[in-house]
């Protein structure tokens, strides 16, 4: 009998240790998953801001600590949908002539102003009297702008216009009125003494070194109520090696900039570190001019599908950017999310098919030199433009010269320095163009900039200058469009025509590498390098672990 | 001063692409580009931009920059000193140590330590710059993390941390530097003090037993060195333009640095007002150079 007990007693105080640490095993795990206050985070990157004025400044560099100082209306989440940042809520009147905000209430200026739609009204008429920068012309067609509540702001539009909200609430940053009204030309003003709203505010910096930033005490999109961290530093190097040698040492806690692939294998291997990858919204491409005369053979969409068909992408984008990249069929990047329709692919590289296109269509090489003849007789031929300072696009377009040859097509390399390049480009001055952008992220908005008939000329981006009536229509129903479903719903069309068209083929979107340490926990990764990881959404999340 | 001023200007704005490039955004509207180029003045014919640009010289106004809005004087001023810290140390440093291995050289002429430092020297001056200062941040700033890796100074570093911070960021640019300039003063005196210790003179002190290190040291470097003064003289006024390369791999904010920023942005006013800066510092380096060859040769005197 005893014995039996002694093994129930012993049973028993074997399952009150095992739950005992159990529970304290959770009890650990708990809190150290709780994220605590403080730390410091350094961030390293490769140049100064171009200018503290939030108005003014075009760098993406700049972008990361403005970003950090002053509120725009809407943030990018991960998924690449814009969302509620400033403003709460948006929308249109029935009538489409008007595009309303509704602003929050609980959100100060640095110095304890709360922001108003007076701010918002300011910002948005300071930048277009002075015409500053890219969001004047987002605002051009703007009549008035009222402001019925310190809430909601008003846009009186000339003709309704889908994409406005999103595009004006993306990209402009809202600024102080009562501080930036006594500013005689908002244009050349060095803002050296900035008076933002975010998550941290700038107290020191010296040009060429270091900016400090110090965490506010209450910010509305913490989860915490403020960010974690007390402070972040950006500290400049321009030298990326020497930046990642920093980052290395442990002198700094994450590279805002993306590494280059070659130096990403090694940092994998480095304890301590880790990597993280996001995508760029914007592409890389090379585009057909259709309206030239000795490029003629272009206009014929069988030549450009064949073109399509002969480019071998995949490799391309493994030789160049060492898989770093995604496929992109036509002009809306996959890293959009809900615009991005998957149904329309890249032509499938076939060099055999290229070739039974070209034959079938009456191009073949009649004089055995290795070049097909059009009909009319004229070697099947292209001039190819492209920058040949940017080491990615100009192996990539040797590339595709060699996939053209290869069925029968001729390529004269036209290779020049960057501003020779761009000076051609804008003139329209080539039979085929490899081009990039940057960030393209209003589908609604930019495909009309970039096919629509009505935009060809020097002025615009419309590099390709196809004349499609179906297109014209479709991008018009998308921009009139007033509520985001219905947009998609064409822009999804528009890509399907797109394809059908051939105006350009895409080769990539290149995705980047961001490397960090391990120390600090937390961070969220968003689109493009404008972004990553450094997007205040991120850094308001990020706590010190070690 | 007014030629290279001249040149200047005139070169900057016959370089290929438009400066308004940089500045715009390809998204822009027509009416928004134009404004930015009346902004600047760079819709006026070129002739009226370069005299707007003249009379605000003769007033000490350089301009201010295409990019962060400020002063050019004032963005200049701030990083010159830095450079004047880092140029300044180097040379004296690089005298220091090119002095003595030049002569050293030239006295045991075509031995091994002649051969070793001359070698030596000849790599640092065929080596890739960046590369050298990586591999140097590298060894002393990574696997032997002694030095800093980067910067002028700790940040927020005051008194006399903020000394030794200064000094402790100077040791790795400054022996990149070192290595990359020693080859000039070095083989230069070299040559020079060979061919002046087969002077007469020279011999003549020999036979009067004068002991060996007074003729090097008193007689024969004081005249070797004139040559070698000219070239310091010539360096020193770029000493100013800084080391751009080296103020770039280690993240130093100098005025060299300052360059390499501006041509990639196509800061225009910026470049302009450094080139103007370099320009007045060769030609009052030259003035310094005159005054000092004349106290150390006799035989030269002003009128």
């Amino acid at each position: 009998m005893d014995k039996m007990k002694g093994k129930w007693e012993k049973k028993f105080s074997v399952l009150m240790l095992v739950s005992m640490l159990v529970l304290a095993l959770s009890a650990w795990t708990l809190a150290a998953a709780q994220p605590t206050f403080g730390g410091t985070l350094r961030v390293g990157t490769l140049s100064d801001p171009d200018t503290l004025n939030v108005l003014q400044s075009n760098s993406v560099s700049a972008s990361w600590i403005l970003n950090l100082m002053y509120p725009s209306l809407m943030v990018m989440n991960e998924a690449g949908d814009k969302v509620p940042y400033l403003a709460k809520e948006w929308g249109y009147s029935p009538d489409g002539l008007t595009a309303w905000f509704e602003l929050r209430d609980d959100v100060k200026w640095e110095d304890g102003t709360p922001i108003t739609s007076k701010d918002v009204k300011f910002t948005a008429e300071v930048t277009v009297n002075h015409k500053i920068g890219f969001n004047a012309s987002l605002l051009a067609d703007v009549k008035e702008i009222r402001t019925p509540s310190p809430t909601r702001v008003e846009f009186a539009l000339s003709e309704p216009y889908g994409p406005f909200l999103a595009s004006v609430g993306f990209w402009l940053r809202v600024v102080p009125e009562h501080i930036w009204k006594d500013v005689e030309d908002p244009k050349r003003f060095p803002n050296t003494n900035p008076v933002g709203a975010g998550p941290f505010k700038l107290v020191k910096y010296e040009i060429g070194q270091y900016y400090e930033l110090e965490a506010v005490d209450s910010w509305f999109d913490a989860p915490a109520g403020r960010p974690y961290l007390d402070k972040v530093f950006f500290k400049v190097y321009p030298d990326i090696n020497t930046m990642i040698l920093a980052l290395q040492r442990g002198d700094i806690d994450i590279v805002a900039n993306p590494i280059p692939p070659a130096a990403a294998a090694r940092l994998k291997a480095t304890p301590g570190i880790k990597t993280a990858q996001t995508a760029s919204l914007g592409y890389v491409y090379f585009t057909f001019n259709q309206h030239r005369e000795q490029s003629k053979a272009l206009q014929d969409v069988r030549v450009r599908k064949a073109i399509a068909h002969a480019v071998n992408e995949e490799m391309i984008r493994a030789m160049v950017l060492r898989g770093n990249a995604k496929d992109v069929a036509v002009a809306v990047s996959p890293v959009l999310g809900s615009w991005h329709n998957p149904n329309v692919k890249s032509y499938e590289y076939d060099p055999e098919k290229a070739k039974a296109i070209l034959d079938e269509a009456g191009y073949k090489d009649t004089n055995g030199d290795g070049v097909r003849e059009t009909p009319s007789g004229d070697k099947l031929s292209f001039e190819l433009l492209y920058d040949g300072g940017n080491a990615n696009i100009a192996k990539a377009m040797k590339m595709v010269a060699d996939d053209l040859q290869k069925v029968g097509i001729g390529v004269t390399h036209v290779a020049l320095e960057r501003n020779g390049y761009l000076a051609q480009f804008r003139k329209l001055d080539y039979d085929i163009a490899a081009g990039g952008w940057g960030i393209m992220d209003e589908p609604a908005d930019y495909l009309y900039l970039l096919y629509h008939s009505s935009t060809y000329g020097p002025d615009g981006i419309n590099r390709s200058g196809i004349n499609d009536p179906e297109l014209d229509e479709l991008i018009d129903e998308a921009r009139r469009a007033l509520d985001d479903k219905k947009a998609k719903e064409y822009v999804w069309k528009v890509q399907e025509r797109l394809k059908e068209l051939v105006p350009e083929v895409h080769l990539w979107v290149e995705t980047y590498i961001l490397a960090y340490r391990d120390n600090f926990a937390g961070y969220g990764v968003y689109p493009s390098d404008l972004r990553g990881m450094v997007d205040p959404q991120s850094l308001v999340r990020v706590y010190k672990v070690k | 001063m007014l030629v290279s001023v001249t040149l200047t200007f005139v070169i900057l704005r016959l370089m290929p692409g438009d400066p308004a490039e940089v500045l715009v955004d390809p998204r822009m509207t027509a009416e928004v580009r134009a404004q930015l180029l009346a902004d600047f003045g760079l819709d006026k014919p070129l002739w009226q931009q370069y005299f707007i640009y003249m009379a605000n010289l003769l007033k000490g106004n350089l301009g201010i920059s295409f990019k962060t809005l400020l002063p050019v004087m004032q963005i200049i001023s701030t990083r010159i000193w830095w450079t004047i810290l880092l140029m300044g140390v180097s040379f004296v440093v690089t005298l220091i140590v090119g002095i003595p291995l030049g002569v050293l050289a030239a006295v045991r002429r075509d031995s091994a330590v002649d051969r070793l430092i001359t070698a030596v020297s000849i790599f640092g001056n065929a080596i890739f710059v960046p590369w050298l200062a990586i591999s140097l941040l590298y060894l002393f700033g990574y696997l032997l993390p002694v030095f800093p890796i980067g910067g002028a100074v700790e940040i927020g570093a005051v008194g006399w941390e903020r000394i030794k911070s200064i000094m402790y960021h100077l040791v790795l640019p400054v022996s990149s530097l070192l290595i990359i300039n020693l080859a000039r003063y070095v083989l230069f005196l070299r040559t020079s003090m060979v061919e002046v210790l087969q002077e007469d003179y020279v011999r003549t002190a020999q036979a009067k037993g004068v002991r060996g290190g007074v003729i090097v040291y008193k007689h024969a470097l004081r005249n070797a060195f004139l040559p070698t003064l000219t070239m310091m003289g010539l360096q020193l006024g770029y000493l100013v333009g800084g080391a751009v390369l080296t103020e770039t791999v280690y993240a130093y904010p100098g005025v060299g640095r300052l360059i390499y920023e501006s041509v990639k942005q196509h800061d225009y006013p910026v470049l302009q007002g450094t080139f103007i800066v370099l320009a007045l510092a060769v030609i009052v380096a030259n003035i310094l150079t005159d005054l000092f060859y004349s106290l150390l040769d006799p035989r030269v005197r002003f009128d």
